[in-house]
This record gives structure tokens, sequence and C-alpha cells, in this order.
């Protein structure tokens, strides 16, 4: 078998399930991710974006069900799942009494192929390059979105994960950040993007999930959908209606 | 093994970038400044001599070991764990590929060569202030013995920092934490003092065990047995202090 | 996976939990040198306060300034809990080599002292009895509890510095000894501070570079748990002003002989000097003070050296005008005969009205009272039950002068 016959599953994630006290969180997410995917997972706030993220990169453990990243157990091989993963979830964070490069420079220290001309590299890409020897308690929401991604990117990851990555971008930092991910997908990076801003995911994204209420409720392509739908948008209210219905 | 060297030089160096490291030695500093001038105070004004210069690394050892290292282990436990947790901070290390075993005990590994930097200092100069200002010489006997004193009280401290450690997966905030610390401390200490056929055996009571160390018979059945005690202790306080940070969401 | 990793954190925390625990019985079973050591203290405390019958305490002490003896003490007791008696005879020895004897004899009746100074037997008969425990043990004291607490705090780690050897008999020796080093300094520096205010007085006077150079002891049990002797030695070093160096040992040695074959024999005073006296009562029940039988004069003499003898230089006199229960008023001066003027630098001449002073007891007054040029004087004034004489007492030693006397006696007319 050839390899361009088979497309290679990068994340997997299998009836995935957590309940919040609340009686929030996700249930039954199943769901499979592939090489060169930009995969879109859209909801409106609260409907388990973040939940989903948190236990696909180990910081929560599910109920119930499995993620499997590069064929690796998030909850068994740790390590080895996390490996070639970048991510950012929930709020871009850094330690505030660490320079932006010292920031960096404790992440690249678990890649082995990660050195500190890789970090002005990704700080250069980010634009915060002049930055560098700045503490991120002075930065901007924006810059520290910016310092976030630096980080994701890092160690020229085959999987990236962002919560939201255009949070407290402005309109400049949002196309900035769009190209950056459009070339990082054209060299077979995989990304997995939540948002609720759909415009957003409609330019970035070539795969798309929708989320709603905890709930997968269709996983389609980009082109598919705009071939039906006059807009993402139209797609995304007529999926919710339906769900809404049922 | 590189990957928790890694975590382990990323929580050192996380350590040395904080203000509070920095206190942390300019009070150890201060406490011996404080306590020479008490002592040559004792001397011109009782007639006393106080302390030879073999004696003053110990006066210092005897003081600091029940009070400012049990408190930096404290601020700087708190600190790694609930003040990461409660910044969000923990995350990003936790999402990077390196298990929280791993994560955890770098932290433990950074606090406990913290305690031990902290000792070191606190020898160094307290030696240096002994020969400057305290007469009578120092022989080579007397400063392997202070090595040995400031040596061994790390491993009281490092146990006394995993029960502080445990108590920060308990209670999530750092100020809680802090209080809890202190009244737990507090109240080992009377309950030593109530029942003092019984305080060997509480978590507090090896502070000062560098006391059997420097017996002329050494009494080899009391070390090994508040070794044992100090090992028990720190394994409890470990396995459940790792149990909570693994189960920790985040 | 999961399960192993689970069963592996569940079976660390058991061991070390474990661990704890066995340690802690081992801890608890074995006893250190000092819990032993205490152990047999108060054992034998109790046996002394319950099973023996009689016994001999020997307790001395010797005090040497660099080898040499410079004051030494033996006191033999020998106590009869049968009889309810007890005899201690007391040796002193002085730095110039004087020796000093006396003996003290206490049962329910009878008190006996005497001493080698004094040719006479004092004694003193209780009648009724009085009631009177001739040993107590010390442990079973008031507070005891808190001191050994104290004690044990103190102690914390430096219990297993008392090294304890079995003998195959059965008994027991305990040592122990703390150098200046393992001395924790705050410990050195309070002795050193006590021992600088207290038994140094009779030494050269240490004024610098005082510390405690060794503390050691060792005690010896026989094996029914009886402890027969305890050695201290506490070792003190310090220089006098000179900068002489004084090496200070205080040895204290106690002894414990004659269990259940000791006589306790009353001192024969038939041909001696005696000196009796009759308590009436048991426990010297205070007697009632009647202030107004000190209404009247009282004086003494102003006595002053001169010419290398001693001089009656003027008169105090203290007259009592009124006397009751809660208030005695009256006038105190001092008169210089001529030819003293020069002496009377403190003369007093005032009225005061005193009142019973709560704290002084029965027959105590204070008073506040304004002298002749105007200060301010304040003291007491104590009438003593048994003899017709007045205390009078100036606050501020200054006040009284040297040489004041402070007894005064009624004038009778």
């Amino acid at each position: 078998m050839s390899k361009e016959q088979v497309i290679e599953k990068v994340i997997e994630l299998e009836h995935l399930t957590k309940v919040y006290k609340n009686g929030r969180g996700i249930d039954d997410i199943s769901l499979d991710i592939y090489r060169g995917d930009v995969f879109g997972f859209l909801g409106p706030n609260g409907a388990g974006k973040t939940t989903a993220m948190k236990v696909m990169t180990g910081l929560i453990r599910p109920d119930r069900g499995e993620v499997r990243i590069l064929g690796h157990s998030v909850a068994e091989e740790y390590e080895k799942a996390m490996a070639k993963v970048g991510c950012m979830i929930e709020t871009a964070e850094s330690y505030p009494y660490l320079s932006a490069f010292e920031n960096l420079r404790q992440f690249a220290r678990y890649y082995p192929g990660v050195d500190e001309k890789r970090v002005d590299e990704v700080l250069e890409l980010t634009g915060m390059l002049k930055y560098k020897r700045e503490k991120p308690k002075r930065f901007s929401l924006g810059m520290k979105q910016r310092l976030g991604l630096a980080a994701a990117v890092l160690s020229r990851p085959e999987v990236v994960i962002l919560d939201e990555p255009l949070n407290g971008l402005d309109v400049e930092g949002m196309i900035a950040m769009r190209n950056l991910i459009k070339g990082l997908a054209e060299r077979e990076t995989t990304f997995f993007i939540s948002s609720h801003l759909i415009h957003d995911v409609e330019l970035t994204c070539n795969r798309i999930g929708v989320i709603y209420n905890g709930r997968i409720l269709d996983v389609d392509s980009t082109a598919n959908i705009l071939k039906n739908y006059a807009s993402l948008e139209n797609y995304f209210v007529s999926e919710v209606e339906q769900s809404g219905r049922i | 093994m590189a990957v928790f060297k890694t975590a382990l030089i990323n929580e050192v160096e996380k350590l040395s970038k904080k203000k509070k490291a920095w206190v942390a030695v300019i009070l150890s500093l201060a406490v011996i400044v404080v306590g020479q001038l008490v002592i040559l105070a004792v001397r011109s004004g009782f007639g006393l001599r106080g302390v030879g210069s073999g004696e003053f690394p110990l006066l210092v050892l005897s003081l600091v070991v029940n009070t400012i290292l049990p408190l930096f282990a404290a601020l700087v436990a708190i600190d790694s764990f609930s003040g990461e947790s409660a910044q969000n901070t923990l995350r990003i290390t936790l999402t990077r590929p390196v298990s929280r075993f791993k994560v955890f005990t770098a932290k433990i590994g950074a606090i406990a060569l913290f305690l031990l930097g902290a000792l070191v200092l606190l020898f160094v100069f307290s030696v240096l202030a002994g020969l400057l200002f305290n007469a009578s010489s120092l022989t080579w006997s007397d400063f392997f013995r202070l090595v040995l004193s400031f040596l061994v009280s790390l491993l009281p401290l490092v146990v006394l920092a995993l029960g502080i450690v445990l108590l920060t997966n308990v209670a999530r905030s750092g100020i809680t934490v802090f209080f809890l610390a202190i009244l737990a401390f507090l109240l080992l200490k009377v309950l030593g003092l109530v029942f003092s056929g019984y305080a060997d055996l509480l978590p507090t009571a090896q502070l000062d065990w560098y006391n059997l160390w420097l017996a002329d018979v050494f009494p080899v059945a009391a070390v090994v047995r508040q070794f044992l005690l100090m090992l028990g202790y720190g394994v409890m306080f470990f396995v459940a202090g790792f149990y909570l940070f693994d189960q920790k969401e985040l | 996976m999961k399960f192993k990793k689970k069963t592996a954190l569940l079976l660390s925390f058991t061991m070390g939990a474990l661990l704890v625990a066995t340690t802690a019985l081992a801890d608890m079973t074995h006893k250190s040198g000092y819990d032993q050591l205490k152990g047999a203290l108060k054992g034998t405390a109790a046996q002394c306060n319950g099973k023996f019958d009689n016994f001999t305490m020997d307790i001395s002490y010797v005090i040497k300034d660099n080898g040499k003896t410079v004051s030494s003490s033996d006191t033999v007791q020998k106590i009869d809990r049968k009889d309810n008696a007890s005899l201690s005879q007391t040796e002193l020895v002085t730095q110039d080599g004087g020796r000093q004897a006396s003996e003290h004899y206490a049962d329910p009746q009878t008190m006996i002292d005497h001493s080698s100074q004094v040719s006479a037997y004092f004694v003193t008969h209780f009648d009724p009895a009085r009631k009177f425990d001739v040993f107590s043990d010390p442990f079973q004291a008031k507070g005891a509890g808190d001191v050994e607490r104290i004690v044990d705090a103190v102690v914390g780690n430096l219990k297993d510095y008392v090294v304890v050897k079995e003998n195959p008999d059965g008994s027991k020796e305990f040592s122990g000894s703390l150098n200046e080093t393992q001395i924790p300094p705050l410990i050195n520096a309070l002795v050193s501070f006590q021992a600088k205010q207290g038994i140094v007085h009779s030494l050269p006077q240490l004024t610098q570079d005082i510390f405690v150079k060794e503390i050691k002891g060792n005690a010896q049990v026989n094996r029914d748990g009886v402890m027969q002797s305890l050695l201290g030695t506490l070792v003190l070093s310090g220089k006098d002003a000179q900068g002489q160096v004084h090496v200070i040992s205080l040895e204290v040695l106690a002894k414990l002989s004659g269990i259940n074959a000791t006589q306790v024999v009353k001192p024969d005073l038939s041909g001696k000097k005696v000196q009796e006296n009759t308590v009436a009562s048991a426990t010297y029940k205070q007697q009632t003070v009647d202030p107004k039988m000190f209404v009247g004069e009282f004086k003494n003499d102003i006595v002053v050296q001169k010419g290398g003898k001693f001089v009656k230089a003027g008169v105090r006199t203290l007259n009592i005008t009124q006397a009751d229960q809660q208030t005695v008023s009256g006038q105190y001066k001092e008169e210089y005969k001529p030819g003293f003027e020069s002496y009377a630098t403190h003369k007093l001449d005032f009225q005061f009205k005193a009142e019973l002073s709560p704290q002084g007891g029965q027959g105590a007054f204070k008073f506040n009272a304004v002298g002749a040029n105007g200060n301010q004087i304040s003291g007491q004034l104590y009438f003593d039950p048994r003899l017709d004489k007045i205390n009078l007492v100036f606050n501020g030693m200054g006040r009284m002068g040297q040489g004041y006397d402070s007894t005064f006696d009624p004038v009778f007319h």
C-alpha cells in the first residue's frame, strides 16, 4: 500500500465522555482527524469545546472513552502521545517572571531538536522578536496570545491543538495568524482549532465539526458544506436548529 | 530520565527567577548577622562567651531549622503548586511531553535543591561569621561535624516540604495552604510538648535530629529509627500528594 | 497499565504507613537512655516514699577552681519513715579550710538544730505535734508533670546522649556527657548566666568569656531498680578581670544507701547547753496582734563609728499616738547629740498616719508622709506579735542612711 492511499489518522477520539458536576461537559464524542486536516471545532460558548480539548491534551481525565494522538493513548502513553503535539488550551499563559525568550526556552528543553535559534525563529514568526527580553506581565492580551502560539508551534509539531487562537488579536493579528496556520498546514501540519468565530473557521479550516450541548452534530469538509449552503453560518444555524427539534 | 532532568532544570530556573528565592537568601543572611550581633551584645553585656566559633553555626542551625527553613519550604512549595495552579501556568508545563509524575518529582526536586542551597548558604556564612567574630579555633573535626549537621538537616526539611506539597494538593488556595501549614506545624509542636513521651513520632520532631549525629557514642538505633520514620512519612506524603496531583483537573 | 499505576501507588503508600507504624511501635517499646534514667529516678523516689522503711541519703558537692577545691559540702540525711524522724548532718569546708558542721533533727514533736559555731542546741517542741512528712516523692509534687514536660522538650533530641550499660546481674550504669559544641547554645548561655549570678560569688569574679565547657553525669542503678548513686559534673570556663582563665567545676554526688538498715538516733542532749522553745500551734498559726498595745514611745540609738569605736550619736524616736486594727498614727524623729550634727545628713522628722497593709498580713501598716523639709517619705511599720518591738522600714534604702536600725524598743517610764 502506498502512503497516498491510506489516509493516516492523527487524532482519534473514541466515545469521549466527561460530565461535570453542573451537568455540562461532553457526551460520547467520537472523531477522527487525518493528517493535513485543518479541523475547525465550531460551537457556541459552553458547548464543550474546551472540555474536549482538555481531555485531548490530558489536562482532564475522561469519564469514559479514549484519545489517541499519532497512535499513542493520551491516558497511558502521555509523553509519546504529546511528543509531536503543540497546544494552547483555554487561555494563553506564560510565566510572568520569565522573559518571553526564557518562557519559550523552558518548553524548548523538552524537544531534542529545538534550540535557541528555533526560539528566535518562532518569536519572529509571531512578530514577538522585539519583545524577546521582556516579561509577559506587561504584555497585552494579544501579545500573550502570540507568545502562546509561538509556544505551541515551537517544537515543529505534527499536530497543533489551538483553543480560540484568535482571542484578543487585532485584525492585523488575525490575518497574520491565519497565514501562519495556512503556511504550516501546507507543510503537512495537522490543526485542531476551536472557535466560535464562524467566518474565521470558514476561512481557515478545511474540515469542520459542529459541537452543541456536548455532542458532535456533524462533521464535513468545508468544500462540501459550501456546496450545499450559502455560507458556513447558514450550515451552522441549520445544524443547531435540527438538533434543537430533536 | 532526560525528560525528568529537563523538568528539573525548568523548575530550578523558575525558582531562581522568583523574587521569593532572593528574599529567602537575604533573610538567611539577616539571621546570621542578627545572631552574631546578639552574641556580641551578650558577650560584652553579660560577660558570657555565648558561642565559640565552632558553635555559632550550630546556634544558627538550631534557630533556622525550626523557623525560617520550614517557612521557606512552605513558601516555595506553595508557590510551585498552588501558585502555578492559580495562575494556570501549570497547564503549559503539563501539556508538554512530560508525565505528571516527572513534573511532580521535578518540582519536589527543585524544592529540595532550594532547601539544600539555603542550608549551604547558611553554613558558609555562619562558619565565616563564626571564624571572624568568635574566639577559639575551629578544628577539622568540628568542621566535619558542622558539615554533617547541616547536611542531615536536609532530610527532615524535605519531608516537611512533602507534607506541605500534600496540603497544596488538598486545599486550592495558596493562602489557605499557608495558614493550614503553619497551624499544623504549631499544632504538632504543641502536641510534642504535651505528649512529650511520644514527641519523637511526629513528623516535625526530626527537624533537629542533627543533634543525634553529634553524640560521642553514635546512637545508631535512634538514627535508624528516625530515618525510617522520616522515610515512612516522606513516602506517604509523596504518594498521597502525587495521587491528588495526578487526579487534578486543570 | 492504569491498574498497575494505582496498585503501585497504593502499595507504596501502604509501605510508607507500615514503616511509620512499625518504627513508631519500635520507638514506643524502645526507651532511650534518658527515658530509662528518668524511669529509674521516678522508681527510686517512689520506692523511697513507699517501700522502704528507712534509708540514708548522702548528698555532697565539690567546687574546684583550676583543680583546687574551693568549697565542699557533705550532707548525710538519715530518714526513718516508720518512726517519722530524720537526722541530717552537714559538713561544709570553705575556701580557707575552715570547717562548719551542723546537725538537724526532726520528728513530729521535736526539732533540734545545732551548729559547730554555736555551742547551744536549739530545741523546738511542738505541742500538739505538728503535721510532718519525713520524705515526700518529688515526682508527686504539684507541677512536677509540667516541669517534666518542659525538661523533656529542652532535652529533645539529646535524649540519646544518655548511654546505658546493662550488666549481667541486671544492674545498669548510665552515663552521658555533653561538650561545649553539643550543649544547645541557648542552654549554655542560660546556665552560664545563672552560674555567673549564683555559685560564682565565693570564687574569683569571672567577667568575660564565660561558657559551659562540659556537662556530664553518671548513675548506678541496682537490679531492683534503685538508683544508688548519681554524679553530675558541670564544668564552667571564664576569665577574671585580669584575663586569667579559670576552669571551675561543680560536682554533685547523691548516694542512696542503708535501705531498711538505717537508724535515726535523736541527738543526746544530756550535759549539753540547750535553748528550748515551745510552739503551741502545729502550723505556726499567726498570733493575733493587738495594735493598741503598741501605743507609746519606742526608741533606738543612732550608732556611728568614730575613732575605731561604736559611739552613740543620737536617738531615733517613734511615738505611736493612736492605734487600732486598721490605722496607726504617730510621729518619727531623729535627734543627734551635740558634736554629731555632721552625721545628720538624713535627719528625719515627720508625722504619719499608716493603714493596714493587705499584703503585709497582720500587724503590718504602710504609710506615706511628708518630712519636715518637705520630701516624700513612705514605709512600713511591723508590730511583732511575740515581742513588744516595732520594726520601721523606709522605702528606698537611701532614706535609711548607713547604720540604720529598724528595730525599736519600748520606753518604759
